[in-house]
């Protein structure tokens, strides 16, 4: 083959084939929230959680509808990265609301990712989602049989924001009014 | 203790052993270099422009340049520079080489390289073996430098490096969070190579051994910042790497390949970017990595031999030929030393095509796997 086609051959082809990219995510687009579509209406028992960076400025809040959320855990302080666990008392589903730093999307496809690979589970939708709040949160699911997963992020200040980690026995309960209230609370301060 | 896997790679010894004595005639171990480092021709270079397209990126242009023996004082230089020019994201990438600088040692060199890069985002998998085909996004953000002093002897036969990295940017932290972070890492490496040739053997054995050395936290290149515990470990990682050139045909070399690395020490939890990788082009850089990692490689090289001079705006140098490629390769990874880096082996295939001029080879490799297809376009041999 002459050189200036074998060259030209080359240089075509390096420039068709983008040196080589990685799997492409597969998201669901931007949008809204949406509202949730299973058990009770909001109550109007409605508790603040605010949210704490590590050096013990505030840096959001969050609403819980204790009528439908029974707290086991608060945060002893500051330092303490978990800021919450919940259980709801009508349904299967439990809460965690832990700080982390760093991008949301990246911590939460990370848990999925560990639920794939340590646990069989399987990967489902992920994207980001506007709060009633004007905040970006980051959504990642997982299932396993009747073990059910969502994992929402949010960056709340500077490079500090929180995961709430979401777990029941049933899909209908991650879709429960009263957990998407909570998840439209989410803000920044 | 390390030991060599039982049967493929010592067959491939015995064989590529028994093949060289009998063509070698009385170079039984040692073929005579086909040229000589010092004699490669002065101001031998290649710029090779280049237009991608990535989805959700956009459109970016960039140029990658290798200069060989630059004003006949042996050192080599490298660049890389990209840009976008349509598009929502801003991707930037940088990339300096300065190679073979020598020193007042005869044999001693030093390399020096720089890279300042950002993506929109850049992806990772999770280690292991179970890693599922599921990208973790991270800020595309990083500055890298790279100081290797070489000490070179035997027509380049024996080469000892010391490498030292600095790395300042973003990466995945064992909690999964995108943080921000700079730190050392060190290595040491120690090459034995008998082949005719140290760009383009054609036939002989080529060994290298590289371990995992403590780092300065602090040194011309930067300082590691408080928070480095996720990229600087107390995690040692050795690694052993093996290359059989066999004549086979005429113009036609069976490059056989093993690599084996292993890492010791505490649990790093789930880290990213610690330990080894199969290194395996039919699937994306890092797509396969954990304490242990393998690769084997069969590679047939065939070349169209050429000489003539190039004199043009983008490549400098003379052509020695064009290379024809096919492989196939398998790797596996494991969190323990087990056979279970030898058994369910990941595999790819591909083709590539390779110039030869003097000293630089421009190679593009296209690979396929289980996951899609891969394209490699790169400088030099991968071995």
């Amino acid at each position: 083959m002459p050189f200036k086609t074998t060259l030209l051959t080359v240089l075509a082809l390096a420039l068709l084939s983008g040196c080589g990219g990685g799997t492409d995510l597969k998201e669901t687009p931007k949008g809204d929230l949406g509202t949730g579509s299973t058990g009770p209406s909001l109550s109007s028992t409605q508790s603040t959680q605010t949210l704490a960076a590590p050096d013990g400025t505030w840096i959001g809040s969050l609403s819980l509808d204790l009528g439908y959320f029974t707290p086991l855990y608060s945060a002893a302080g500051p330092t303490d990265d978990l800021y919450a666990l919940l259980a709801s008392s009508q349904s299967s589903l439990q809460l965690s609301l832990v700080r982390i730093l760093g991008r949301p999307d990246t911590a939460c496809r990370y848990q999925a990712a560990l639920l794939a690979r340590d646990q069989g589970f399987t990967t489902g939708e992920a994207g980001f989602k506007t709060n009633r709040q004007g905040l970006e949160l980051y959504q990642a699911r997982a299932s396993n049989n009747a073990d059910f997963r969502v994992f929402t992020c949010a960056k709340i200040k500077g490079q500090v924001g929180v995961i709430l980690s979401a777990q029941a026995s049933s899909a209908a309960d991650l879709e429960a009014i009263p957990f998407y209230g909570l998840l439209h609370s989410l803000k920044g301060l | 203790m390390f030991q060599w896997p039982k049967t493929g790679l010592t067959l491939a010894l015995l064989f590529c052993l028994t093949v060289q004595g009998f063509t070698a005639q009385g170079q039984f171990l040692v073929p005579e270099r086909r040229r000589l480092f010092e004699n490669r021709q002065e101001n031998v270079y290649m710029v090779i422009p280049a237009v991608a397209s990535l989805p959700g990126l956009g459109v970016f242009a960039g140029v990658l340049g290798s200069f060989s023996n630059i004003m006949g004082t042996g050192v080599d230089a490298a660049v890389t520079e990209a840009r976008t020019f349509s598009g929502s994201s801003d991707i930037r990438v940088s990339a300096y080489a300065l190679r073979e600088v020598p020193l007042f040692v005869p044999g001693l060199t030093v390399e020096y390289w720089f890279g300042d890069i950002q993506f929109t985002d850049y992806f990772s998998y999770l280690p292991g073996r179970d890693s599922p085909n599921y990208l973790i996004p991270y800020t595309g953000k990083f500055k890298y430098y790279f100081f290797s002093p070489s000490y070179r002897l035997w027509e380049r036969r024996i080469e000892i490096n010391y490498n030292l990295v600095f790395f300042k940017g973003y990466s995945i932290d064992s909690s999964g969070q995108d943080t921000l972070q700079g730190a050392h890492s060190a290595n040491g490496r120690l090459t034995l190579d008998l082949t005719d040739d140290w760009v383009d053997p054609a036939k002989g054995v080529r060994l290298s051994y590289s371990t995992s050395l403590t780092a300065p936290h602090s040194s011309p290149l930067g300082t590691d910042s408080s928070s480095s515990s996720a990229l600087r470990s107390d995690l040692q990682t050795k690694s052993y790497h093996a290359g059989f050139y066999l004549p086979v045909y005429d113009r036609t070399t069976l490059a056989l390949y093993q690599e084996l690395s292993e890492t010791w020490g505490k649990d790093a939890g789930n880290a990213q970017g610690f330990g080894g990788e199969a290194r395996l082009r039919g699937y994306p850089a890092g797509r396969w990595t954990d304490r242990f990692a393998q690769t084997g490689i069969a590679e047939v090289r065939y070349t169209l031999p050429y000489n003539f001079e190039i004199e043009s705006l983008l490549v400098h140098g003379h052509l020695d030929g064009v290379q024809l490629a096919a492989f196939a390769e398998q790797g596996q990874v494991s969190p323990t030393r087990d056979s279970s880096l030898w058994s369910n082996q990941h595999q790819s295939f591909g083709v590539g095509a390779r110039l030869l001029i003097d000293a630089i080879i421009l190679r593009l490799d296209l690979a396929t796997a289980d996951e899609g297809p891969q394209t490699h376009l790169t400088i030099n041999h991968a071995f």
